[in-house]
């Protein structure tokens, strides 16, 4: 009787992701301080080479502050659909090696060695050098990568994430009790800031300390939920949202949601302006649905203003929705009835959830709707050809102001990035 | 009455540099030569007005796509400067994009 297979886990995480393609592309910007923003004129630090981490500047802080910490500092764009080109040939080399994989986010992707190790390499060890031997091959000498090796998806990434830059870790039943009384709670998957600091008041900043407390002591503390959560991290078991991830196969039916976000360069005084940026974040939620043929039912859209100032509205509504002009009237209704302009938001958020797959169905008896998609069947048709927004409403007259199509660090559409763009 | 601190006059020295640290947009059509190795297109050398430029290394190659059109960009050195080469794959044009203008 064959014995099964011992899990093996891997987490490759690219160092320094953004910055290291940039330092690559550009050997001139090699050993210097390099910081990512989203786009020039931005201030928010989204990426920092090593280099610019060594000098106390990381992700999230202002480019004022990095200055003052880093003057010779060298200022970048994003470049998203290089990073993502890149992400893609990282894809395709990991698929190479298993066919379980998971792309946790732009430069993270769990590899799944249970079942294929043994026809591999004899020691995982080695398996991930010779992974940091190929992505140096298909991304550039430049580029590092931290392996983390776990017999799930936790330790993995928990491994990648105290190893040391461009090093390999395996976190196994030999030095996991170690590992988890010295591990802090920032490099604990799933564990944010405002748990780790609730933890760190009752004097726990280890994950081995919770084995000390049972599930009643920390249900009162923490929900019912996260107490259970904790104990299994206690333990060195993958929290739920871990084994949540999708296998390849389940990848395609995982898309619930598609939404759009933007922070606009000045606060947006006037309804109308509001109404052509979500008029265009909302084409692009429904051109992504359309194409990866679904349908949603439940409609939000959010206006944040500074100082923690929010709007949000949201609806589940019994039939569903792929039609730009249908979507947009909806949210311009919402606004007529309940915006009135009690701040200037700076962030929009728009987003269509509970989808499924757009069963055929029949046409539309009322003649005004039949146009309707027909004329978005002929514009998906023509942004397919050239592009999302080449043919678009005359409210996006102004090219220069339209909101193009990007791929976020996270790459929670990754479905329609991979698949479907 | 208005004096900066020592703190102040890097920060703006900083901007001043950054501000000269960039890519440059150029987008003008160019003459590229290359090789094919291993079914990949390997650029060797490009022409862009009089200027014959021999590449001496390919640091990076990203392939774009909007809609059907497709294009692959290559970040190549060339005579000490870092240039972007794109080629369209639909019209089979070859276009310098971007050069590094150094601080």
């Amino acid at each position: 009787m064959p014995t099964e297979a011992k899990p093996i886990h891997l987490l490759i995480d690219i160092n320094s992701y953004f910055a290291s393609m940039a330092q690559q592309e550009n050997p001139k910007l090699r050993g210097k301080p390099v910081v990512i923003v989203k786009e020039l004129g931005r201030t928010c630090i989204i990426a920092a080479s090593k280099e610019a981490k060594r000098l106390g500047i990381s992700t999230g802080c202002s480019l004022v502050q990095a200055k003052k910490l880093a003057p010779h500092l060298i200022k970048l764009g994003a470049e998203f659909d290089a990073y993502l080109s890149a992400t893609n040939k990282l894809r395709q080399l990991f698929y190479s090696i298993s066919p379980t994989v998971y792309i946790y986010s732009l430069d993270e992707a769990f590899v799944d060695l249970t079942h294929c190790q043994q026809f591999l390499c004899r020691d995982v060890y080695q398996m991930g050098c010779q992974i940091q031997d190929k992505i140096r091959q298909v991304l550039g000498d430049w580029v590092t990568a931290n392996v983390g090796i776990g017999f799930n998806r936790l330790l993995a990434k928990m491994a990648a994430e105290i190893a040391p830059k461009g090093s390999v870790f395996e976190i196994n039943q030999d030095n996991l009790d170690v590992i988890l009384a010295s591990v802090s709670f920032n490099d604990v998957c799933g564990v944010g800031t405002r748990l780790t600091r609730k933890l760190k008041r009752i004097g726990v900043d280890h994950p081995y300390q919770l084995r000390f407390y049972t599930l009643d002591d920390l249900e009162p503390l923490f929900g019912s939920f996260w107490a259970k959560e904790l104990l299994k991290i206690a333990y060195g078991q993958e929290p739920h949202h871990l084994t949540l991830l999708p296998t390849t196969k389940a990848l395609k039916r995982s898309m619930r949601s598609v939404g759009r976000s933007i922070t606009t360069w000045h606060k947006v005084a006037t309804l109308a302006e509001i109404k052509k940026i979500i008029y265009n974040l909302t084409r692009e939620v429904i051109y992504k649905v359309r194409r990866m043929k679904l349908v949603g039912r439940h409609l939000s859209l959010a206006l944040i203003g500074s100082g923690g100032l929010y709007w949000f509205k949201h609806q589940t509504f019994v039939s569903s929705f792929s039609c730009t002009r249908t979507v947009v009237a909806i949210f311009y209704q919402w606004l007529e009835q309940d915006w009135h302009g009690q701040f200037q938001p700076i962030r929009f958020v728009v987003r269509v959830s509970l989808l499924k797959e757009n069963e055929p169905q029949a046409q539309s008896l009322i003649p005004s709707w039949q146009k309707q998609e027909a004329l978005e069947a002929a514009m998906d048709e023509i942004d397919n050809l050239y592009g999302l927004h080449t043919i678009r409403s005359g409210l996006m007259r102004d090219e220069t102001k339209i909101i193009k199509p990007e791929v976020t660090g996270f790459l929670g559409d990754q479905q329609y990035q991979f698949n479907y763009r | 009455m208005f004096y900066f601190d020592t703190n102040c006059l890097l920060v703006i020295l900083g901007i001043i540099r950054l501000i000269i640290s960039m890519y440059q947009t150029i987008h003008e059509p160019i003459k590229v030569a290359g090789v094919f190795d291993k079914a990949h297109f390997v650029p060797r050398w490009f022409e862009w007005g009089q200027l014959h430029l021999n590449i001496e290394k390919i640091t990076l190659v990203s392939d774009y796509k909007q809609g059907l059109l497709r294009s692959k960009s290559f970040s190549v050195l060339a005579a000490g400067n870092l240039y972007r080469l794109v080629f369209n794959l639909n019209t089979l044009d070859w276009m310098l994009d971007a050069i590094w203008i150094d601080g």
